[in-house]
């Protein structure tokens, strides 16, 4: 429930599975929307990947991002955006792709 | 596959389960073996009916059970559970007839709480399922990823709410009216939801093919 919370913390995290709500989108689709380096948007998605909030589906040289968040997770999901809520001391706010990357690998 | 295989077998095992108490009931108490009947074969109906269903009009529930796959491996535990559960809260009712019928507990006095206990799980039931039925992806060759995802996500919200409904009303209405308005909470929360989606779901495949 943790990593949920800590993937959940984030704007940038909270705006990707909002736009996953709508349909299943590529890497490419979701990378537009944000103005931030492909480094830092491919950290975001394993955050996202080890919450299991979404799943990925390789086809070729595309990776499909899909939702795959439970009633309750997608309750906080509303509430967590509802209230804005995010940690502001804490290491889920990404500064750049390296440090996202540093802190999603084990 | 190595544990769905099991949990597959386990779950036709378990639907012999009202079978068996139901046969048991009908010798002892006759003169109700048409209701008896019904709720020995609804399990094993729905179960033939779900997987010829799938193989007709690839339905979403039966479209995931009639594939290979991690993720279609996943609906069909999923699946596997839910008719466990289904199946032993069937024989639970019954097994308590059947022991009304044999004078083993007073049946007046025990029937009012064990329908409350069966109901009050069936909504917890309900809860759970509901909960994670958005998690359990399927495989998007023969399915359409996003109307998938839709359907999972609005069935499991209208499964969460009406679960969480019917073990409130279980909990705090007399029987009386429990029954009634849980029944609503049913319908209104699971039936008619599932129907709505798996129209649309027809509706959209037709105008795909």
């Amino acid at each position: 429930m943790n990593k949920v919370f800590k993937a959940l913390s984030d704007p940038t995290r909270r705006r990707v599975l909002q736009l996953l709500r709508k349909r299943p989108m590529t890497a490419g689709e979701l990378s537009e929307q944000f103005a931030v380096s492909k480094p830092t948007m491919s950290a975001h998605f394993a955050v996202l990947k080890e919450a299991d909030l979404i799943d990925a589906e390789k086809t070729g040289t595309t990776i499909t991002y899909r939702l795959k968040m439970s009633v309750l997770e997608d309750a906080l999901l509303g509430f967590t955006q509802a209230f804005g809520w995010e940690i502001k001391d804490g290491a889920a706010e990404p500064v750049s792709g390296e440090a996202l990357t540093k802190e999603t690998t084990p | 596959m190595t544990i769905t295989r099991p949990l597959s077998n386990l779950a036709l095992a378990t639907m012999a389960l009202p079978v068996v108490v139901g046969s048991a009931l009908c010798y002892v108490s006759p003169e109700k073996a048409g209701i008896w009947a019904i709720d020995m074969f609804v399990l094993p109906v729905l179960w033939v009916g779900m997987k010829a269903a799938g193989k007709t009009f690839g339905l979403p529930v039966a479209c995931a059970a009639m594939m290979e796959g991690e993720k279609a491996a996943d609906a069909r535990k999923a699946l596997s559970g839910a008719m466990i559960f289904a199946s032993l809260l069937i024989a639970m009712s019954l097994g308590a007839q059947l022991a009304g019928a044999l004078g083993l507990i007073d049946a007046a006095s025990a029937h009012p709480t064990i329908d409350r206990i069966l109901n009050v799980l069936v909504g917890g039931y309900l809860v759970f399922h509901g909960n994670r039925l958005p998690k359990i992806l399927t495989p998007s060759v023969r399915c359409d990823p996003a109307l998938m995802q839709t359907l999972r996500r609005r069935t499991g919200w209208a499964y969460v709410v009406a679960g969480f409904t019917l073990a409130v009303i279980w909990l705090a209405l007399p029987a009386h009216l429990a029954r009634p308005v849980g029944m609503a909470a049913i319908v209104g929360g699971v039936l008619l939801p599932s129907l709505i989606m798996m129209w649309f779901y027809m509706k959209r495949r037709r105008a795909a093919s």
